[in-house]
């Protein structure tokens, strides 16, 4: 009992290092919306934005990092993917408008992994689909002129059969 | 939490870079690449990123407008005005700067057809032609003078052996792989026709097609660079015998000197339980394949990589190269 006692106290003794020494190391990000997150500093290495700017000014601890491009809600759909290393499953859980800000975030913070992720998932979600949906989907303002919409339907039938429901 | 009204969308638009936009370009398939184009000018600028345009697979082609047609006479008049456009179209996108090129199995191609591509595609190292498609001696001649850099071709029976070889001999002169498939039958004056032509020859796949004991031989003896021929099922048969049966593993090893096996990709397995792909995926029975489904398959993948049209060619484990079979028998 007594020798069980002391190994448990070892343990404790140890997790305790650990956690302050990971207290030591985290970063704290300002997001758009004026939430401050702290972060683990694994988290902030797959960041690479993020990763060089500490390279550059050289300091370990009580980093604030502001993150005017990215909202509370997205950067916490980020941690939520990198926890679960980025599965399938939770992409797919996410809405239309989540995963085009988590892409566009990912390429603005350099995270590799999560940008295939989610450029592949919206790859998916515009696949067959008809020009309109994808205007439509992207929000996007058509910005060919009423003659060149014409002339581009007209020698690009192929386009405009064919295609899933919208 | 959702940015919803206008002014959001409008930056939200803006932020779409055109570096994100490629990386979601190149998960999509040249159907939707094509389409992605039409979209707006933004996107039509980034969809012309030569990062997307080195490998143009046409094999991938989905859309019903170009599905296959029921035989060919309907084939040359459904591929006709829409192939033409789509052709021009994302020809036009890969700005000339496409180096290996798939054509579409099913896909009848014509004589004009092929050229057009050809003046498109100059820096063109590999082409995998279809297997619908009718082309004349003139039609190939050009093709080949515009394809001057052609390292790879798989020949289909779509283009007569008598056709492409001397055009290949004549202006291709950096062949190292060729894979005959479909339709063809390797017969000894083909393989005639690969030492005269093509003699840099490194690769060469008949995978599941007849061929002539003879020209097997001819090829493993004098192409002096050969380094691999798939023979995976070929049927293999003795011309000079009037009887029509395969030449088996035991006929291979008395008729081909043992530094000729050693080049040989062999499998033993008849229609399952070999270790080669065929035995391995199975076939592609499906309707939509029918009637070509088994014969696409043999034309898609191929045991040497490099002869394999990409998608779908995983390659079992077990040593594909029978050399020690073969030499400690």
């Amino acid at each position: 009992m007594g020798e069980r006692g002391e190994e448990w106290e070892a343990v404790m003794l140890r997790k305790a290092e650990e956690e302050e020494s990971k207290a030591v190391k985290k970063v704290k990000l300002v997001t758009s919306d004026g939430v401050t997150m702290e972060v683990e500093i694994s988290t902030v290495k797959e960041m690479e934005t993020i990763q060089a700017f500490m390279n550059a000014t050289d300091t370990d601890n009580s980093i604030i990092f502001p993150l005017p491009k990215v909202s509370s809600h997205i950067l916490s759909r980020i941690m939520e993917l990198m926890s679960g290393e980025y599965d399938q499953e939770l992409v797919k859980r996410l809405s239309h408008e989540e995963l085009k800000e988590i892409c566009m975030v990912a390429n603005y913070l350099n995270m590799k992994t999560l940008l295939h992720l989610t450029a592949s998932a919206i790859a998916n979600l515009i696949q067959n689909k008809s020009v309109e949906f994808v205007r439509h989907f992207f929000n996007i303002i058509n910005d060919f002129t009423p003659e060149e919409e014409v002339q581009l339907r007209k020698t690009h039938e192929w386009a405009f059969e064919g295609v899933d429901e919208d | 939490m959702h940015r919803s009204n206008s002014g959001g969308r409008k930056e939200q638009n803006d932020r779409l870079l055109y570096e994100i936009l490629v990386t979601i370009f190149a998960s999509l398939n040249i159907v939707d690449l094509a389409a992605a184009s039409l979209v707006c000018k933004t996107w039509n600028k980034a969809c012309r990123d030569p990062s997307l345009w080195h490998k143009l697979d046409l094999s991938t082609l989905t859309s019903y407008c170009f599905n296959t047609p029921p035989n060919k006479i309907g084939a040359y008049r459904r591929s006709s005005s829409k192939i033409t456009q789509f052709l021009k179209h994302v020809l036009s996108l890969s700005n000339g700067n496409t180096t290996c090129l798939i054509f579409n199995y099913y896909v009848y191609i014509t004589d004009e057809q092929l050229i057009m591509v050809a003046e498109r595609t100059r820096k063109l190292k590999r082409v995998v032609l279809p297997k619908t498609g009718d082309f004349s001696r003139a039609g190939v001649n050009s093709a080949m003078t515009l394809w001057r850099g052609l390292e790879s071709i798989t020949i289909t029976s779509a283009v007569p052996g008598h056709y492409i070889f001397p055009a290949l001999g004549r202006y291709c002169n950096n062949i190292t792989e060729m894979k005959f498939s479909c339709g063809c039958i390797f017969e000894e004056k083909h393989a005639e026709a690969m030492v005269k032509y093509t003699p840099k020859l490194k690769m060469l796949s008949i995978r599941s097609i007849p061929a002539s004991m003879k020209a097997l031989q001819c090829v493993l003896r004098f192409l002096e660079h050969l380094k691999m021929v798939n023979v995976c099922h070929s049927f293999i048969r003795d011309t000079s015998d009037r009887r029509l049966y395969g030449l088996g593993f035991d006929d291979l090893r008395n008729c081909l000197s043992p530094l000729s096996l050693g080049k040989l990709i062999y499998c033993e397995g008849y229609l399952e339980g070999g270790w080669c792909l065929r035995c391995q995926n199975g076939h592609d029975n499906s309707r939509s394949r029918q009637p070509y489904g088994p014969l696409e398959d043999v034309w898609r993948e191929d045991e040497i990589t490099s002869l394999a049209t990409g998608n779908h060619n995983i390659l079992p484990s077990r040593t594909p190269l029978w050399i020690n079979r073969f030499r400690t028998n």
